[in-house]
């Protein structure tokens, strides 16, 4: 079997969704807890502010959905025609490296959203009026996760599923 | 603390201080608190109803107060005594509050109710020793509770640390009436640091810390005016500070002008230290007056921060530190003081 510093390629290209699943994943639970955590105390003192809180409670899961894609792309996109077995070492360890962006940046961008819109959320405690302005600062946020993405994906088509051939 | 004249090198911005890098766990810690308490922090005395307050009458300015949290407890409020007991009574309901929704094992209401404590301790204490009245007892606030610490007087054994070793050193000693209000005010900002390490917070310790050097200043510039020998200085600082107190012993003996010298590259000299400069000490009510506008500077830079124990204390620093600006204008106004006056006299606010 064809591997790259001892993996084969079927166990980078796993390596690589794995990391991109867990980095996004955790850091949108990270994210989420913080901003639910004070969205909940807003929220036993104003129960009218369910609505306008609720954007913000979402907006850092989002990186979990780009991890989730990656992992996605890797296990049904980035499959060789003849299988995993014909996906050389040195392949696989590209896809590994095309999934780190994601992996890092959603990590760290999900906590730090949820900081964000933490906030963003005492803003809204006591403007309600100012929901539409306090969901543009942690969007800011979003903007390197939605990168990372692009970056990730644009590996994959541009490089590595050319190179398969 | 970083000195003022300290040139700022070309990396500095690049440097990460890890002491304030927190663990989830602990962030998370306040997470809710904090959002009741950006709900609550709607109703705040800002400069433009201080402005209005001082500008009032007596009636009106309790009628702006009706916009706030305490205008419901200082209603018909007719003399100093009914300002007092109804601004107490604010105070008391506030921290009822607090309780209600602080996670469990956070030692943030102790950190600001001891003080309470040591203030029921010391009025106790000035009845026993030195026959003084009892009226300054503050009913509801601290975590005590006077009879609690009346009993403890007789056997103060029974009482919990810190307040055992306190009245152990207070009553052993037949030290003077200034004497036991310096132990006092040592072991209550010894006990805050204390508490402010053990709730694992920097800003707290921090902020521990600097009101431990003001302190200690402070009984340094009332020491010199008054002429006391350096044993008293020794008995009466409190460790822990930013400065050394064997830094400020050494200048005990040189003269005012070289002490203020000496402590320039320190963060209190602009502002603070640099008015003894200027002027001859006739009284501390500036001294204090300053002091406070100082560590609400501190406070100040926690707006910064979006979840953690530093919102709540802002929160609840800011609370009294009302109470402090709404007594002084209602007292002011029953002395019949002028409103230019009563405004040199006021501690900064939390919000502008």
């Amino acid at each position: 079997m064809d591997t790259f510093a001892g993996l084969s390629g079927l166990h980078w290209a796993l390596l690589g969704a794995a990391v991109a699943v867990i980095g996004g994943g955790a850091g949108s639970s990270m994210g989420i807890t913080y901003i639910a955590n004070v969205a909940g105390g807003i929220l036993a003192e104003l129960p009218d502010h369910f609505g306008p809180l609720l954007p913000l409670v979402v907006i850092p899961g989002t990186q979990g959905i780009y991890g989730f894609i990656t992992g996605v792309l890797v296990v049904f996109v980035m499959k060789p025609g003849g299988g995993w077995d014909a996906l050389s070492g040195a392949l696989g360890f590209q896809i590994f490296l095309a999934c780190l962006p994601v992996a890092f940046v959603c990590f760290v961008s999900g906590a730090y959203q949820g900081l964000t819109a933490a906030g963003a959320a005492g803003m809204v405690a006591k403007r309600r009026e100012e929901m539409g302005r306090a969901l543009i600062l942690p969007a800011l946020v979003e903007t390197y996760a939605v990168l990372s993405l692009i970056v990730t994906i644009l590996i994959f088509f541009t490089v590595v599923k050319p190179a398969m051939g | 603390m970083r000195s003022r004249g300290k040139e700022i090198g070309t990396l500095d911005f690049l440097q990460v201080n890890m002491r304030r890098i927190r663990p989830f766990h602990q962030v998370l810690k306040y997470g809710s608190a904090v959002g009741r308490v950006r709900a609550l922090e709607t109703r705040y005395i800002d400069s433009s109803r201080l402005e209005r307050l001082i500008d009032a009458d007596y009636a009106t300015s309790l009628e702006i107060l009706d916009e706030v949290a305490m205008g419901d407890y200082l209603k018909g409020a007719e003399s100093p005594s009914e300002v007092d007991a109804g601004l107490a009574r604010f105070l008391a309901d506030f921290y009822r509050s607090l309780e209600e929704f602080l996670p469990s094992g956070s030692l943030l209401l102790d950190f600001f109710s001891c003080r309470y404590d040591f203030h029921n301790l010391k009025v106790l204490l000035r009845e026993v020793l030195f026959g003084r009245d009892r009226s300054g007892l503050l009913h509801g606030l601290g975590r005590m509770g006077p009879d609690l610490l009346e009993r403890g007087l007789e056997k103060p054994s029974a009482l919990p640390s810190p307040y055992r070793e306190t009245l152990e050193e207070a009553l052993g000693k037949g030290l003077t009436p200034q004497e036991v209000d310096t132990v006092l005010d040592r072991h209550y900002l010894a006990w805050r640091l204390s508490l402010a390490r053990r709730e694992g917070s920097p800003f707290l310790v921090d902020f521990a810390r600097a009101s431990i050097d003001l302190a200690n200043m402070k009984v340094m510039v009332r020491a010199k005016a008054m002429g006391k020998p350096q044993s008293f200085l020794e008995t009466a600082m409190a460790e822990g500070g930013f400065i050394d107190t064997s830094r400020l012993l050494g200048l005990y003996g040189e003269a005012r002008e070289a002490m203020i010298k000496d402590l320039e590259n320190t963060a209190y000299y602009r502002g603070l230290l640099e008015m003894l400069e200027q002027e001859e000490i006739t009284g501390l009510a500036e001294f204090d007056r300053r002091s406070d506008d100082h560590l609400m500077e501190l406070v100040r830079g926690t707006k910064r921060v979006s979840v953690g124990v530093e919102p709540i204390f802002a929160f609840i620093h800011s609370r009294e530190n009302e109470v402090t600006v709404v007594r002084t204008v209602l007292m002011a106004k029953l002395m019949g003081l002028p409103g230019e006056e009563t405004e040199r006299t006021l501690r900064k606010l939390f919000r502008e």
